[in-house]
Order: C-alpha cells, then sequence, then structure tokens
C-alpha cells in the first residue's frame, strides 16, 4: 500500500466506510507494537496501548494533515500515548518502592568489551533490557530510528523536536547504551 | 585535537561531502577517532538486530470491533441530532419564528451533536467501564439516551411554551 492507497483508504474511512480501516491496522500494528514493546518492556501493556492507539487515531482521523505520512501521525499518537503511560507507571513504581531505579542488567563482565560479543543473542537481549534504562527521551528516539527504521527527518516530525536535537540525542544515546552494557551505570 | 570534535557530527550524517573528506582523512591518522567509529558502528548494527515482536492474534478483529461500536454510536447520535433539529424547527414553527432564515445552519448543528455525542459516549463508556468493569453498552444504549433526551426537550419546550404564553 502506497502513499497514495493509504490516503484513498483514509478517505473511504472519513466518509463513513469504516471497514476500510482494517487496511491500516494491519499494516502498522506489527511496528507500532515493537516501538511500544522497546518503549514499555512489556508485551501485554504493548498489545493493551498499541490497541488504545489504533482507537484513538481513527476516533481522530478528521484532524489527519495530509501534508505528513499517515504512519508519522499514527507514531506521534503512540509516543504520546506511551510517554504519559510511563508517567503514571513511573509515579506507581515509586510510590511502591518499585526497583526500576536500581536496576542493572545482568551482564557479567569477563574482562572483554561487551561489543566485542555483541553478535551474541545473549548480548541482544541484555540490549533490549539495557534500553529500558534510557531515560525516556532517549528511548524514544533510540527506538525510532533503530527498531523502527525511522529517518532523523521523520523522528524530528514525530518527536516535534529539531533535527539536530534528534541527531544529537540518538548519538548520545548509543553511548549512554555502551556505558549500560558495559556496568558502568 | 580539534579535528576530533566532528566525530559526532560524522556518526549522524550532518557532514557535507568536503566535511566528510576531511575527517575521513583525519580518521587515517587518529587511532581514538577509529575507534569510536567502529564501537558506534557496532552498537548500530547490534541495535538494528535487535529481535521483533509478532501482534498478538486477533489484534486486528480487536480494533475493528471496538471501530465498528464507536461507528454505530456515532450513527445513533447523528440521528438524535436530527431529531432536535426536527423539535426544535417545530417549536419555531409553533412560536411563529423564521424558521428557513436558519435553516442552513441545521447541517452544522447535527454535526456538532453528532461530534458532542460521540465524545459524551466515549466518556460514559469509559467511567462506567471503570466503576463497572465491563457495562453492557450496546448499539441501542445512545439510541435510548437520544429517546429520554428527546421526552427531555419536550418538557423543556412545554415549560418554556407555557412560561411564555404567562399561563404558570
Ligand atoms: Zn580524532
Amino acid at each position: 500500500m502506497d502513499v497514495t492507497e493509504e490516503l484513498q483508504v483514509i478517505d473511504a474511512v472519513l466518509k463513513g466506510d469504516a471497514d476500510r480501516y482494517e487496511a491500516l491496522v494491519n499494516r502498522y500494528q506489527k511496528p507500532i507494537i515493537n516501538f511500544i514493546f522497546r518503549m514499555v518492556g512489556n508485551y501485554e501493556d504493548a498489545a493493551e496501548l498499541a490497541q488504545d492507539v489504533f482507537i484513538k487515531s481513527y476516533v481522530s482521523l478528521a484532524g489527519f494533515n495530509r501534508q505528513y505520512r499517515f504512519s508519522t501521525w499514527l507514531f506521534r499518537i503512540a509516543t504520546n500515548r506511551t510517554i504519559d503511560f510511563l508517567r503514571k507507571r513511573k509515579v506507581a513504581v515509586v510510590s511502591m518502592e518499585g526497583d526500576y531505579e536500581d536496576y542493572t542488567p545482568q551482564y557479567k563482565s569477563d574482562g572483554s568489551s561487551p561489543l566485542d560479543t555483541l553478535e551474541d543473542n545473549r548480548v541482544k537481549a541484555l540490549l533490549g533490557d539495557a534500553i529500558q534504562q534510557l531515560p525516556a527521551e532517549y528511548r524514544e528516539v533510540i527506538v525510532l530510528y533503530h527498531v523502527n527504521e525511522a529517518s532523523y527527518e521523520e523522528i524530528a516530525e514525530i518527536t516535534g523536536l529539531p533535527l539536530g536535537t534528534v541527531k544529537n540525542r540518538i548519538f548520545r544515546a548509543r553511548k549512554m547504551l555502551k556505558k549500560i552494557l558495559e556496568g558502568e551505570i | 585535537m580539534k579535528e576530533c570534535m566532528g566525530l559526532q557530527a560524522y556518526l549522524t550524517d550532518a557532514m557535507d561531502v568536503s566535511e566528510k573528506g576531511r575527517f575521513e582523512a583525519h580518521l587515517a591518522d587518529c587511532s581514538d577517532c577509529r575507534a569510536a567509529v567502529e564501537e558506534d558502528r557496532a552498537m548500530s548494527a547490534a541495535l538494528s538486530g535487535i529481535p521483533k515482536v509478532n501482534a498478538p492474534a486477533g489484534f486486528t478483529a480487536a480494533v475493528m470491533r471496538e471501530v465498528s461500536a464507536r461507528r454505530r454510536s456515532r450513527l445513533a447520535w447523528s440521528a438524535y441530532g436530527v431529531a432536535v433539529v426536527l423539535v426544535a424547527a417545530l417549536a419555531g414553527m409553533i412560536l411563529g419564528g423564521n424558521v428557513g432564515a436558519v435553516a442552513g445552519d441545521a447541517a452544522v448543528l447535527i454535526q456538532s451533536l453528532s461530534d458532542f455525542g460521540a465524545s459524551l459516549y466515549t466518556a460514559v463508556h469509559n467511567i462506567s467501564a471503570v466503576l463497572f468493569g465491563a457495562l453492557p453498552l450496546g448499539p441501542g444504549t445512545p439510541l435510548a439516551a437520544g429517546a429520554v433526551f428527546f421526552i427531555l426537550c419536550f418538557v423543556f419546550y412545554k415549560t418554556v411554551f407555557e412560561f411564555s404564553a404567562g399561563r404558570r
């Protein structure tokens, strides 16, 4: 489905053919779920939030701005919903004396840099855990760039951040991840 | 070294061709920058290799069920909007107003009412979901609510009429 077809589907949905919305859900469910999953670190929460995102997008579709791509609009809803969820969870975790703050990945140092063994599946899983320890504003851009393969420009449109800030955060996030994997944070 | 400052710009595609050429020449001389570039590329590659998850089975169906529910409630509220406009027009005629002059606004009014109704439905649905877990809000609910509101409108109109006629 290219951009023109997407716009046709959106027009049809706006004219009342709600069933056509299914094509958009089918196309974007996987990227949206993967984005949210890497943001919140829990699959059940991710699935529920992703459902919210698609409903919210349907309900407010009349406000969709054609100068952007539909995926940009959808990811903007997803980032807002996810950040909101994380903010509420943080309050809940702090009040329950949760262990998010003290969490360190189970990386056992054998003297070599974690980067030497990054092909290893175990380190990939550790990297997933390490992403969870990044501040949300860094996690957001690094997941969009590396997991969703969004361009710097798309990320700037999704987050509303200047292009330079997006690049800076992605670069710094990779450095932070390296430090987390090395157990220095 | 001053040239080492270019590392971030180099690794985030923020250099033009000539800047890039100059930095790559620097890379040949500077082992620190070379190591940093290599590490960053290894981290990028590892991040791109993070395994993907699939949507749970029935995800699309669940979304589309909710979409249909929203759409039905919207249609019902639109019908209710039409009813309110008709009542208003009827009341206008009985009171001897210039109905034709405001008829053009009817579509806008219906649109606003269906928007308002759909939001109200969402609010009621969410609140009741919280309060009762899963209150069965079927497609008939907005219609029933609309009918009740219609009756209230009529009572309101009668009261106003009685009042304006001085038969209080
Ligand atoms: Zn250097």
